[in-house]
């Protein structure tokens, strides 16, 4: 009966003691690993869109209205397979501060994971991959060239975005801390903002001797998220355009890329769908930027569409358009240039 | 009395042996918590690791044989590479059959080189390996190899490159954790600079008589060199092309040429290749922007494109090969001329005795930096302007002291076969005493903004 009764305060006491366990490594590990889940996600990040113009990159604090939530920044990033990728919003909640100017509530940093076609603005019903809490002091800095930013003139690494904070961690505020999220396939066109839909800057080097390859955090590399696996031979999936056989005169080329005459984009740009490249074709309005169509060019022959000579190649001026006798396209010998049902310019 | 005491001694058992219960359900939950969130760190760790080796496979992918272990003979050849006697090293560079020669034979790299890649991190040295990914055809379909080619078309996702070279890291203690690696192509094409350019040799008369065109606002790369029959084989094993697999012919059966321009290929196999590669035929126009020397090079909107015969020189004194004889202006001296200097410059058919040219000679090049100009094979330049003139004929076929040997200056080649009778060089001298003639090409691409 003794022996019963001493095994049971045993047990008793084990119990309340395995319970009263506090987890404070869980704890301190927030930060780590919500830092270590985002940079496994976003190291293969192709598109950033910067939300918070007025914050990032600014040095600012992000600090009123106190406990709103604020989506920062967007990043789509490479899903397992063709057609798969995932977007995901960084978002943040402003700490609250009272009168006295102490904090009452913390600010707190989270993913969420949304659709290719949503909107950070609805963060509140998507679904959340992981945040961390006990935040002030939010600074987050993201460039396609290397620079030293911020108060302190750190040094922020090329195509890597930098997040300063400081931590409410053992009953008291930490120094500021630094994380790093590389971006390893961001082009310096795929950074944008979001007041600014389209990036002017250029992911290609165009001097002479130089290779085209395209200017990223490693310049000629591209990742794959972790155990990924590229499929075998593939299939002709709706990703990729156009067949080899594919040919202007039997209309069965497919434009990738259309115009209109202030130089806009019509529709979206797909030539980087093109399974056999692009050529250009003379006959917008626009002398810039031509349309574009998917496969092997042929440009010159008869039935195929003239080869693009230029507009400032002479003293004249060479006026863009479709019509027939255009200078700024050239066919073969015996043939003349001529304009068809679509705006081209072809050779007859 | 007793009885109570009883039922509640139970109850109170079995409320100790529920909370103890509890207490263990909660142990084991916050330990496997713990081992997954160690498991991510540990995986964040990983991928720091191996993002460094991909910087260093990278240089290894760019520079090629830097360090001159396969030029000193210190690891065994392979077939697609040559030998250093017969290919200039710079054919290694951005070459998948060297990765593949350095995965399979890396201790000739280095003295502490145990693995593919050593990373040093926090005191700590970690092996990294490429993973074996693509089964060797050519060699007995057993055996793997450490890369494979991806293009578009041959693969499904608009992110890949139109050409690259798939790599897979580890590292041995966590091969469940791989980086799938691309590499591109960084090393055989050069940007052509927007200017206004003339087209064949220049023509006295002024701009009246000389055509001319500008690529402004048109970013164009071209090939640096000719394709090769190891670039043919590439082609032959990944595309997806069923009748591809038929062109087996094709390919040389001796070791020594795979490094060598392919010239046994039609037009529409030539065509066919640069599709694979999502680039179209060399122009004869854009051969002759890179190639010629622009007079006023700083000045890309000179409309008088004046232009000498010879890629390396704005000089357009047309014998620059040999000199004439005193006093006889047209009879030009073979013996006052060092073949050697020529031969660097113009490999033409008097180099056979005295010059050795090695596969992918980098001897001679242009102002936009492209090789293979000049002498060594024909080379097919699809014509838009004028169909007839669509072969580049300076050639290792004629005399240094042929007229053939200048720029823009071209013959016709029907694209079908390669017998002599598929060739006409119009108002000059044609090749003695061959029945079959090889014609090179190169490709070039279109890219956007």
């Amino acid at each position: 009966m003794n022996i019963l009764k001493n095994l049971f305060l045993l047990f008793f006491i084990f119990s309340i003691l395995i319970v009263s366990c506090n987890p404070n490594k869980l704890i301190n590990n927030e930060l780590k690993l919500f830092a270590a889940r985002n940079y496994i996600n976003w190291f293969s990040t192709m598109e950033v869109t910067i939300l918070a113009d007025d914050f990032v990159n600014s040095g600012k604090l992000l600090d009123r209205p106190n406990a709103t939530w604020w989506p920062l920044v967007m990043l789509t990033f490479l899903g397992p397979k063709a057609g798969s990728n995932r977007v995901q919003c960084l978002i943040y909640k402003v700490p609250y501060i009272n009168v006295e100017n102490s904090i009452n509530k913390y600010g707190v940093l989270k993913v969420v994971e949304i659709t290719p076609d949503d909107n950070c603005k609805n963060h509140f019903s998507a679904k959340e991959v992981t945040s961390v809490s006990g935040i002030k002091n939010l600074r987050i800095y993201l460039t396609g060239e290397s620079k030293k930013m911020g108060s302190g003139k750190r040094t922020i690494p090329s195509f890597t975005m930098g997040v300063s904070l400081n931590r409410y961690e053992n009953n008291t505020w930490s120094e500021t801390k630094w994380i790093y999220f590389p971006l390893m396939n961001a082009e310096a066109k795929s950074l944008k903002s979001a007041k600014q839909k389209k990036s002017k800057k250029l992911s290609y080097v165009k001097k002479r001797y130089h290779s085209s390859i395209v200017k990223r955090k490693n310049p000629g590399v591209l990742y794959f998220p972790l155990k990924d696996y590229l499929e075998g031979p593939a299939e002709i999936s709706s990703e990729l355009l156009g067949t080899i056989d594919d040919s202007y005169p039997d209309k069965t080329s497919i434009q990738c890329h259309k115009v209109d005459g202030n130089c806009q984009t019509i529709g979206d740009y797909i030539c980087d769908r093109c399974r056999y490249g692009w050529y250009e074709v003379v006959g917008s309005a626009c002398s810039k930027v031509k349309n574009k169509y998917c496969g092997p060019n042929k440009c010159g022959q008869r039935g195929w569409p003239a080869c693009p000579r230029g507009y400032q190649y002479s003293r004249y001026i060479v006026t863009a358009g479709c019509y027939a006798g255009n200078q700024s396209g050239f066919c073969q010998e015996n043939l003349s240039t001529y304009c068809d049902e679509n705006k081209v310019l072809v050779c007859l | 009395m007793s009885k109570d005491k009883i039922r509640f001694r139970d109850l109170l058992g079995f409320f100790v042996l529920f909370i103890f219960a509890a207490s263990i359900l909660l142990l084991a939950r916050q330990y496997i918590i713990l081992k997954n969130q160690e498991g991510l760190l540990a995986k964040k760790k990983t991928l720091e690791l191996l993002l460094e080796a991909s910087n260093k496979l990278k240089k290894l992918w760019h520079e090629g044989d830097s360090k001159n272990v396969w030029k000193n003979g210190l690891v065994k050849f392979d077939v697609y590479l040559g030998t250093p006697e017969t290919t200039d090293d710079s054919y290694l560079r951005c070459n998948p059959h060297f990765l593949e020669l350095y995965f399979s034979q890396y201790k000739a790299f280095g003295k502490r080189q145990d693995a593919h890649f050593v990373i040093y991190s926090k005191k700590y040295r970690y092996l990294v390996f490429a993973k074996p990914v693509w089964f060797d055809r050519a060699v007995d379909g057993r055996s793997k190899r450490h890369y494979k080619i991806v293009t578009k078309s041959n693969s499904s996702r608009a992110i890949i490159p139109n050409y690259a070279v798939y790599v897979e890291l580890y590292l041995p203690h966590n091969k469940e954790v791989t980086l799938p690696v691309l590499l591109e192509d960084s090393c055989h094409d050069v940007y052509l600079p927007q200017r206004v350019y003339g087209v064949g040799p220049y023509k006295l008369g002024g701009k009246k008589k000389d055509w001319t065109w500008d690529n402004f606002g048109r970013d164009i790369y071209i090939d640096k060199y000719l394709v090769t029959y190891r670039d043919i084989a590439e082609w032959i094993e990944y595309s997806n092309d069923l009748e591809n697999q038929q062109l087996h012919e094709l390919l040389p059966s001796t070791i020594e040429q795979f490094p060598r321009p392919a010239t046994n290929l039609t037009v529409a196999q030539m065509r066919q290749f640069c599709a694979f590669k999502g680039k179209h035929l060399l122009e004869a126009h854009i051969f002759d922007a890179a190639s010629f020397y622009p007079f006023d090079i700083d000045e890309p909107k000179a409309l008088n494109v004046l232009r000498g015969p010879y890629p390396w020189t704005v000089r357009r004194k047309k014998f620059y090969l040999a000199r004439p004889k005193k006093g006889e202006k047209n009879k030009l001296q073979k013996e006052s001329v060092e073949i050697s200097k020529i031969c660097s410059k113009v490999y033409a058919k008097e180099c056979f005795k005295e010059y050795k040219l090695k596969n992918f000679y980098t001897d001679s090049v242009t102002w936009t930096g492209i090789f293979q100009v000049m002498g060594g094979n024909f080379e097919y330049l699809r014509n838009p302007i004028n169909s007839k003139n669509n072969l580049k004929a300076s050639s290792h076929h004629f005399s240094y002291l042929n007229d053939w040997h200048q720029l823009g200056v071209r013959a016709f080649w029907d694209g079908l076969g390669h017998g002599v009778n598929n060739f006409h060089f119009q108002n000059g001298d044609t090749p003695s005493g061959q029945h079959q003639l090889g014609v090179g090409f190169r490709c070039m691409r279109f890219v956007a903004k």
